[in-house]
């Protein structure tokens, strides 16, 4: 059983660690989409088209 | 005149630095790991993830330094990077363009053998009514011949599918016949039939065998009880017999854990030594058939099967250090994502999920599934993976099927609950059929998720001993390679 300070650690942790991914999500978002449409949208199927 | 540029040309001091995107977990109380959109793997401290995070970071402070080479940060105008991750990206999901390349033929149900934990519900009699007919199989062979890759894999399994062996005759000259492809064919058996007419058609087909070896005599005879009680001796002279006829790599053996194995997994793997192997899958029990009737599967949870397999990694990578190469192939498959960017398919630990895009169930019956785990699901009146029968769909059919797109798309861990922001998302997948039999969901809730404690568990152990244990890190290095 854990005591109630590990608890009380454990969720601030969890809560910390929760609101920076919604600040790395919110930051990378739009390169995030760039990556991906390089990686599988009409410029990579032209690359393959190319190949 | 060309001449060098001053260094500051080629520096982003000055410029408006940019995060690329990232996962990571806390690993200790000011510990993070970290990796970047392909699975590169870092440890920061708390500190240097805020200060990354909020662009505190200029060339010759160290940590842009090490942020830049793990692709977390760029310059707002440099293409490169993003470039580079993209075509990362692209080479490792290229498995994709490989559409379905595993087909396999339940051609029979029945089986010998009464294995309390058969994840396919065996059956014992009835040749007419558990048998695939050659008019279903050849309806099933043209579905097959139809998928779009180049080179497509035929196995068959059962049952014990020599059981119904002209039938497997009949198929592999059929797509012999009848293919553009180029065809593999891999006969999934207990060996227990193996004679030398077997041997020498795998021979003169180039046929790989796959059985089950579950470790020593008296531990693989009590998970897998026969008439004669003498299963491990006849899989065992099969293994020797069939490494004679058709070469040593062209017998495999895989073996799966009880609650009878979690304290023997040095005897197994001196088992799969003592018989020559060149490595051993150490795999767990699966939900499915009479691993869930005979409460099997029941018996330990994620925590004592990871116990399990640490001890038995450790073990591997001893007989590494005493000089014979020896593999555990699991650990090799994650490393190989792990540690490089080759497009990695294995139909089990993939997003998107194998099933269907990596390979098609035709059942004894002619039903289709998508998962080799989909008809064990349907054997205990669960038909939720059945995408069609053999009579009345094509190809095109079974893989644009609702049921299938919706079991896809609602597992991807790109966009997952929990997986999209997990450190080992790049390196995991999504198992709908796993997720959908022990939660009622494809999706699956990831913390109460075995097999998600499984795959962390592992990539964990492994990221440990790459980093702590320099001798062990090589072995494991080679893995990757080869």
């Amino acid at each position: 059983m854990l005591s109630s300070d590990v608890l009380k650690e454990r969720f601030l942790n969890l809560v910390t660690d929760e609101n920076l991914r919604a600040r790395v999500a919110e930051k990378t978002e739009g390169v995030r989409n760039v990556i991906l449409a390089l990686a599988f949208g009409a410029l990579a199927t032209n690359q393959n088209d190319a190949g | 005149m060309a001449r060098f540029l001053p260094p500051e040309s080629f520096s982003a001091a000055t410029e408006d630095l940019s995060l690329l995107p990232f996962n990571f977990e806390r690993t200790g109380a000011n510990q993070y790991l970290v990796a970047n959109m392909v699975g590169d793997f870092i440890c920061l401290t708390e500190d240097e993830l805020n200060r990354l995070v909020d662009l505190q970071v200029r060339p010759g402070d160290g940590l842009y330094e090490k942020a830049y080479a793990a692709h977390l940060v760029t310059g707002a105008s440099q293409k490169a990077q993003r470039q580079l991750l993209a075509a990362r990206l692209r080479s490792r999901m290229s498995f994709l363009q490989q559409t379905t390349p595993l087909h396999i033929f339940v051609v029979t149900l029945r089986c010998e053998h009464s294995c309390p934990y058969c994840q396919v519900s065996r059956q014992s009699t009835d040749r007419s009514r558990f048998d695939l007919s050659e008019q279903t199989a050849m309806r099933a062979l043209d579905i097959a011949l139809a998928s779009p890759a180049a080179r497509i894999k035929i196995e068959f399994q059962g049952g014990e599918p020599l059981l119904n062996f002209p039938l497997i005759r009949t198929i592999v000259a059929a797509a012999k016949v009848r293919s553009g492809k180029k065809v593999d064919f891999v006969i999934a058996s207990n060996l227990a039939l193996l004679d030398d007419a077997v041997l020498e058609f795998c021979r003169a087909n180039n046929i790989l065998l796959s059985t089950s070896l579950d470790g020593p005599a008296d531990l693989h005879n009590k998970n897998r009880p026969r008439p004669g009680a003498n299963s491990h001796e006849l899989a065992v002279a099969g293994i020797r017999r069939a490494r004679e006829v058709l070469g040593p790599d062209r017998v495999g053996a895989l073996m799966t854990t009880t609650e009878a194995s979690l304290n023997r997994v040095d005897d197994i793997i001196d088992e799969y030594l003592r018989l020559g192997l060149d490595g051993i899958f150490l795999r767990p029990l699966s939900p499915f058939g009479f691993a869930i009737k005979t409460k099997q599967f029941a018996k330990y949870g994620a925590q004592k099967w990871l116990a399990f397999y640490e001890r038995g990694l450790r073990r591997v990578l001893e007989i590494n250090r005493q000089g014979t190469p020896f593999r555990e192939f699991y650990a090799a498959l994650l490393l190989t994502r792990m540690l490089s960017d080759r497009p990695i398919g294995y139909v089990d630990l993939r997003s998107p999920a194998g099933a269907g895009l990596g390979a098609l169930v035709y059942n004894y019956d002619g039903s289709v599934f998508a998962s080799d785990e989909g008809r064990m699901l349907a054997e205990t009146g669960d038909d939720a993976f059945r995408l069609g029968h053999v009579d009345h769909d094509s190809y095109n059919s079974l893989i644009l099927s609702d049921k299938l797109i919706g079991a896809i798309s609602s597992s991807l861990t790109q966009c997952a609950p929990e997986c999209s922001t997990c450190v080992y998302e790049s390196h995991c997948g999504a198992d709908p059929v796993y997720h959908h039999a022990t939660q009622g969901d494809a999706l699956g809730i990831k913390p109460l998720s075995a097999f998600c404690a499984r795959q962390k568990g592992i990539m964990g152990l492994l990221l440990d001993i790459l980093e702590n244990s320099p001798e062990d890190a090589a072995i494991l290095r080679r893995w990757a390679a080869a």
